[in-house]
């Protein structure tokens, strides 16, 4: 139905994939699966072709009639998102397009941002204090270590923001997570300096940062 | 004598403060801040207003107390500002440190704190007191490293950190480029408002100095 969509939209190479990509529920079909991810993401192949075809079906007709009927909705609870993340642990299988990108980088304090991507790679970028430029590391991430993360990040219920809102005082920063998977994306952030009072935030930087050493 | 002032609104966070003139004496001084019609004033830009020249022996005296904004941020510049002369004056700081306490941490944080600040006519007394009733604010200071702000310290940072945060107490914005803030004028790199990092060998400029001193309604 959403490809009907797009039958109008010249520009759009491959108008059925960019269909399912919008509504956010394929797992990479077997044949879009790269070397990387045969290195990368030991048994995958096995588990794409092992009941794959069912389950998605089912998953994508729910949540296509669930999103298209209340999107706003699944967008601010962050369901949609949950939903998703508790798949990949079910499932065992990481989207390529799954991005976790954890943010403490402050203009006068520095810090780093580490981004982690379904298709293993990771990138960290580290400033110093006073450094106009950051340092990158980039280094490939197992299964098990994506794995790892998603169900942390299952564990803390990163889609729900529970730190109110207050105007911060000069040199107060955030640091924060940002999940995107699809169409779905979510996340929440704390005060740098408090994060050790909620335990969320802490433990996603430091498994995170640990996967991406300086 | 001493001059309770408070400025208040977020009008005075931008806007540079009017000067006094022809002042009659305490009352009418009194009366003025009262009013609020400080505007159009002007003084003899000596530090003193030209009526207080004439009025007053001794030093006099202003606590500043003003809510201060600077696009998303938002504090409280509290301090004591004395005038001791012509375009002269001491900025009496007066802090409660909330938190593990360690003299000479404090003395190092003192020292350069003051060395930094005091300059270009102005003096900075910085005192640690015991009580938060005698304070102009309270800082907490934490165990360790952290992103220090204008509220929270580490015992980790050092003077030049404890001087930029201070900057904040005595009204002065961060000249460093912020996206949260990007109207932000950015200082010189060795402005310690700009950075607080010993390699860029941060300093105070002149301008500071005037933007304290101009609270006491003195371009």
């Amino acid at each position: 139905m959403l490809a009907a969509l797009f039958s109008d939209c010249p520009q759009l190479p491959d108008q059925s994939e960019y269909a399912e990509a919008t509504i956010g529920l394929l797992r990479p079909r077997s044949s879009s699966i790269t070397a990387l991810d045969a290195n990368v993401l030991p048994g995958t192949h096995l588990a794409y072709h092992s009941g794959m075809t069912a389950r998605t079906s089912l998953h994508r007709l729910a949540l296509a009639a669930l999103l298209l009927l209340t999107p706003l909705l699944i967008s601010a609870t962050g369901a949609g998102l949950r939903t998703e993340l508790e798949g990949i642990l079910v499932d065992g299988l990481i989207p390529r397009d799954l991005v976790i990108t954890y943010e403490a980088m402050h203009p006068f304090h520095g810090g780093a941002i580490v981004e982690v991507r379904g298709d293993g790679s990771a990138l960290r970028r580290t400033r110093r204090r006073g450094d106009l430029q950051a340092s990158i590391r980039q280094v490939e991430l197992d299964r098990n270590d994506l794995l790892g993360l998603v169900g942390l990040i299952v564990e803390i219920e990163a889609w729900e923001q529970r730190v109110p809102e207050r105007p911060p005082l000069p040199d107060e920063g955030r640091a924060s997570l940002h999940i995107v998977l699809g169409d779905q994306q979510g996340g929440f952030w704390e005060w740098y300096n408090d994060m050790g009072e909620h335990d969320r935030l802490l433990r996603v930087s430091a498994l995170m940062t640990e996967l991406v050493p300086r | 004598m001493v001059i309770v002032l408070i400025l208040v609104g977020p009008g005075v966070t931008q806007a540079k403060p009017g000067c006094i003139r022809g002042l009659e004496g305490l009352d009418a001084l009194v009366e003025l801040l009262d009013s609020g019609e400080l505007q159009d004033l002007d003084s003899d830009c000596d530090g003193l207003p030209d009526g207080r020249d004439e009025y007053f022996d001794g030093p006099v005296t202003v606590e500043i107390e003003a809510p201060w904004t600077d696009g998303v941020y938002s504090w409280t510049a509290a301090f004591t500002l004395t005038t001791i002369g012509e375009g002269e004056h001491t900025a009496t700081l007066g802090i409660h440190l909330d938190g593990p306490r360690d003299a000479q941490r404090e003395e190092g944080w003192e020292r350069a704190a003051e060395d930094l600040w005091s300059r270009d006519g102005l003096t900075l007394d910085l005192v640690f007191v015991d009580s938060a009733a005698e304070a102009h604010s309270t800082v907490q200071v934490r165990h360790g490293e952290g992103w220090a702000n204008a509220g929270t310290w580490f015992t980790a940072d050092d003077g030049l950190v404890v001087a930029h945060e201070l900057g904040h107490q005595l009204g002065l914005w961060d000249e460093y480029p912020d996206p949260a803030v990007p109207t932000r004028p950015v200082g010189a790199t060795d402005s310690i408002m700009r950075s607080a990092r010993a390699a860029d060998r941060p300093r105070s400029y002149p301008r500071h100095q005037e933007a304290i001193q101009a609270l006491f309604r003195c371009p």
